[in-house]
């Protein structure tokens, strides 16, 4: 488990991470949300121990990072600009990681760069963008690390590709427990894979919320009420939201589903139906709540 | 896997990725080596010579490959900063300090590695290509034995250099998060010490009339061990001292355990930054803003001796550099700036600092111990005794000799003992109360100094130096220089006893004679009798007489010397150890002739044709009525002959600081081997025969 407690980060008068407190747990995917200087990149290379907090911890296990070789080997860093040595072949990476990762399995490297049709002799700064990410996740997936950082590492893939490494990150987290920790500014590129998503902003955590719980704990309603009735006589609902077209209403509420429907039926509507919500719409309604117009955050 | 195996495959990687670096310097030691040593056994296929020719090829080589070269000195330098900077050259960039801080390798092990990395980039092309040069030598007849100590020798001491100058370039790359930053940070490092050092001497010798300027070299040549590299350049061919290689083992070992200090602390998002640490920032500015502002303002006043040009040159230096430091901290004209109160504060206490020197605030100039504070004290005229040799002979390991100087200051000083303190004390005590220095009626002389160490109570030297006038000089000198103990201290051969003397030798206009077959009992009256009379030697003796010759004590060394220098060619060069001979030294003279030798009589043996006189004293009558100087032509035996009584070699004349500008260069005529030969001799004012002085009159008045 990693575990941040109060930790908080200034580059000179900036505060890129102020007194952020999150809880990762294994065996799930950490989605790290927020726009662009929001600390997301800086959250995780204090993750990674590149850089010392000025304020609170960030532990594995219990274990400080910073400067802590048994805490390191239980990660892989994938920066958003990952380097590669110059005129540096994925062989080379190979090597070198193998050096510093114990664990690296050699043979799952070749396998995958061969399935992704790279070709460990070319040199690195000759291939695209997206392969370059491609030869990062792979060597991180075969340091066959407890931990995967990825900064913005589907930033740059196409969509087969991203599906790719997806099913890759599922494959490691039913296998060996891996747990991937993901960073990006663009929510619908995490949607089908996270867990458990962190917002941040300006260097602050905002919300940080299991996906499933969020998901089974708001729901969208569509319904047309009995005439007569509106949105707000509906008291026993914890409705967020009300979105009204002629006599159609939309209302995003939480709480339990089978009680919002028996709430529902109580009511007697002329037509009703719940409808599960995208991330981006439980993000919307749920940080609007806390007083946030998300859509100017994130989208 | 063990710790030794991580570094082991670490270094290898590291060495992989900055194969460039060694491939270029293995190229280049290629030509400074094996091509360079090759090309200079092209002298061999000479055969007719060719043990004179291997003889030089061994010389050249055993020098090439040695501590001596100066082309490897610059090559390790350079190599030094390239390998500095691309060892770590990580920390400059954002993306490979991501890279390589998140590694599970702790700092210090990834330190370790790139460091050993960056001296196996130079000390393996280094060894191998200097080992084959030297084969190459070996192949071509140089005798192994030697040639492998002395390359072994330069590459250890060039290595340990390297080592040194390497890691400092290190801690400036750890100071800073840029390349450029970095390498101006080594800059920084290598000379700012040396600078303050020769920047505040050259307040104290610019602005305080008493200090002597000597002690600016004396500074210059210290403050050369406060930079590595000048350090380094300077040892070049000092191979047998140990001292200065330790030192400089421990000062790369300091310097690496600061490296790795200054990793562990330093913050990785230092990288593209111009300094690694906020704390560094002031200081370092500080510190170049302040140099740079009294460095302006001492030569602005030394243009112009104003206060406001020196004001001025202050404010230029502190400002321009305050600026581009600005400039360079935050890689943005807009933050010229920034910091301004520290600007500020600088250039107010630089100006107070030129306030303090030029006006003597700490009275400096007028610092005067009082008598019964001084322990002793000693005098040094260096324009008096610069003909006086002080230093010794050396034998070098090769079998040549060399002559090692010492400067008179130093000789002086220390070696002057129980002169009477009171006298030195009044000289400065005169100078003190009439500071300005006047010329006197009469006198041609340009001002002379004098040095002047006192030895406190507590064991503490003052130094100081007058500039006075000449007849201020004799007043003060007249006590002093009837005092065994100054003539003691400014005269080594006054120190010299019997056994340290080997032979005797003597020379005016003809060269150099040894006096022969002289007894140790012998030798021992000559020189009691030499150094008695030299002991009595008076201010008004030397202002009326010029040496008629001059005489040498030969050491055993100085003699063994003079012996390989004879054999080499070179004996005309050694000029060293003479004293003069006057003809008023009675007892030594007398002994003289019992050998064989009549002072002053060189030009005596020989068929004198002529003097002839050139009076450059002419007085205005006699310009209205010519166009050139009087020339007098002496031909006359018996003017001759008074003439001759008084002559000296024109030579002698260095050897008398005190004779007179009014003496007269004559210019000899006489038959020599069959030839007419001209010659200069001084006739001295006060013995100037009648006759001549008479003649002079006619055209003066």
């Amino acid at each position: 488990m990693i575990e941040a407690v109060n930790l908080t980060k200034r580059f000179d008068t900036i505060v890129a991470a102020d007194h952020i407190n999150a809880t990762i747990r294994e065996g799930s995917v950490f989605g790290l949300i927020g726009t662009n200087g929001s600390g997301k990149s800086t959250f995780l290379r204090m993750a990674a121990g590149v850089l010392k907090p000025d304020e609170g911890t960030i532990k594995i296990d219990g274990a400080e990072v910073f400067e802590n070789e048994e805490a390191k080997k239980r990660f892989f860093y994938i920066s958003d600009d990952q380097h590669f040595f110059s005129n540096g072949t994925p062989k080379d990476m190979m090597i070198y990681y193998k050096i510093a990762y114990p664990q690296f399995d050699v043979d799952r490297f070749h396998n995958l760069l061969r399935n992704f049709e790279l070709d460990e002799r070319r040199k690195i700064n000759t291939f695209s963008k997206g392969m370059k990410k491609q030869v990062a996740i792979i060597c991180g997936v075969c340091a066959n690390t407890d931990y995967l950082f990825c900064d913005e590492t589907f930033d740059g893939l196409d969509p087969v590709m991203r599906q790719a490494v997806k099913s890759i990150f599922a494959n490691d987290m039913e296998q060996r427990n891996m747990t991937p920790i993901i960073a990006s500014h663009n929510l619908r590129e995490l949607e089908d894979i996270c867990d458990h998503v962190g917002l941040l902003h300006k260097g602050g955590i905002l919300l940080s919320r299991d996906l499933d719980e969020m998901k089974m704990n708001i729901h969208k309603v569509q319904c047309v009420l009995a005439p007569g009735m509106a949105p707000e006589d509906l008291v026993a609902l914890e409705i967020l939201k009300v979105e009204q077209r002629g006599k159609l209403c939309t209302l995003t509420v939480r709480g339990d589903l089978n009680k919002i429907e028996h709430v529902m039926q109580m009511a007697e509507p002329v037509f009703y139906e719940t409808i599960p919500l995208s991330l981006e719409e439980i993000f919307i309604s749920e940080t609007e709540v806390v007083g946030y117009d998300i859509k100017k955050l994130i989208f | 896997m063990t710790s030794k195996n991580l570094y082991f495959k670490l270094m290898k990687e590291d060495l992989k990725s900055r194969l460039w670096a060694m491939a270029i310097l293995g190229l280049v030691f290629f030509f400074v080596f094996p091509v360079a040593v090759t090309m200079r056994a092209g002298m061999l296929r000479d055969t007719e010579h060719y043990a004179e020719n291997l003889r030089r090829f061994t010389g050249e080589v055993s020098q090439w490959l040695s501590f001596s070269n100066g082309l490897v000195i610059f090559m390790m330098i350079t190599a030094a900063i390239i390998c500095g900077m691309s060892s770590f050259s990580y920390l400059n960039s954002q993306r490979k300090v991501d890279f390589y801080h998140s590694l599970p390798i702790r700092r210090e092990k990834l330190y370790v590695v790139h460091f050993m990395g960056g001296i196996l980039i130079v000390a393996v092309p280094y060894g191998i290509m200097l080992l084959v040069g030297m084969l190459i030598g070996i192949a071509n007849g140089i005798k192994p034995a030697g040639i492998c100590q002395t390359a072994l020798i330069g590459y250890g001491l060039n290595l340990v250099y390297f080592v040194l100058l390497y890691a400092l370039v290190i801690v400036a790359v750890m100071l800073t998060g840029n390349r450029i930053v970095a390498f101006l940070g080594f800059v920084v490092f290598s000379f700012i010490l040396p600078g303050i050092v020769m920047l505040i001497g050259s307040y104290f010798t610019g602005f305080f009339e008493t200090c002597m300027s000597e002690q600016l070299e004396v500074l210059a040549k210290w403050s050369v061990h406060l930079s590595p590299v000048l350090e380094y350049i300077s040892r070049t061919g000092d191979y047998a001292r140990v001292m200065p290689t330790v030192a400089a083992i421990i000062q790369a070992l300091l310097l690496a355990v600061l490296g790795v200090i200054l990793y562990h602390k330093r913050p990785s998002e230092a990288a593209g930054k111009a300094m690694a640490f906020e704390v560094i920032k002031p200081v370092i500015r500080i510190v170049i803003v302040m140099v740079s502002a009294l460095f302006l303002g001492l030569f602005f006043w030394s243009l112009q001796r104003e206060m406001p040009w020196a004001v001025f040159g202050i404010c230029c230096g502190g400002v321009i550099s305050h600026c581009v430091i600005e400039i360079i901290y935050h890689f943005d004209f807009k933050k010229l700036f920034f910091g301004k109160w520290q600007l500020v504060g600088c250039l107010a206490v630089s100006t107070l600092i030129l306030c303090f020197f030029r006006y003597d605030w700490l009275g400096y100039d007028r610092y005067l111990p009082q008598e019964n504070q001084i322990r002793s004290a000693t005098v040094n005229i260096p324009g008096w005794n610069e003909w006086v040799s002080y230093g010794q002979y050396v034998k070098n390991p090769n079998g040549t000799f060399q002559w090692k100087g010492e400067d008179s200051r130093t000789y002086v000083l220390r070696e002057m003992k129980d002169v009477d303190v009171a006298v030195v004390r009044q000289i400065a005590a005169d100078k003190i109360a009439a500071p300005e220095y006047v010329l006197e009626d009469g006198e041609y002389w340009p001002s002379t100094k004098i040095q002047i160490c006192y030895t406190l109570n507590s064991g503490r030297k003052v130094y100081r130096c007058y500039r006075i006038s000449r007849n201020q000089l004799e007043a003060g000198l007249l006590p002093l220089y009837t005092s065994e103990a100054y003539k003691k201290g400014i005269y080594p051969v006054l120190s010299l006893t019997a056994g340290q003397v080997a032979e005797i030798r003597y020379r005016e206009y003809e060269p150099e004679i040894r006096l022969r077959n002289l007894s140790e009992a012998e030798i021992s009256e000559l020189l009691t009798v030499y150094q008695q009379d030299l002991k009595n030697l008076t201010v008004e003796q030397m202002k009326q007489e010029v040496p008629a010759g001059l005489i040498r004590f030969v050491t055993p060394t100085e003699r063994e010397a003079l012996a390989w220098a004879e054999q080499n060619g070179m004996a005309n060069q050694s000029r060293v150890s003479f004293y003069p001979v006057y003809r008023s030294f009675e007892q030594t003279c007398r002994l003289l002739e019992k050998y064989g030798i009549e002072p002053g009589d060189d030009f005596s043996m020989y068929p004198i044709e002529s003097y002839t006189v050139v009076d450059y004293e002419a007085g205005e009558q006699y310009w209205a009525e010519h166009e050139d100087y009087p020339q007098y032509i002496i031909t006359d035996p018996a003017e001759v002959q008074q003439l001759n009584q008084v002559v000296a070699a024109s030579g002698m004349g260095y050897y008398n600081p005190l004779q007179e500008m009014e003496n007269l260069n004559v210019t000899i005529r006489f038959m020599k081997d069959g030839e007419t030969v001209e010659e200069q001799v001084i006739v001295p004012k006060q013995q100037m025969p009648e006759f001549l002085k008479q003649r002079l009159a006619e055209n003066r008045e």
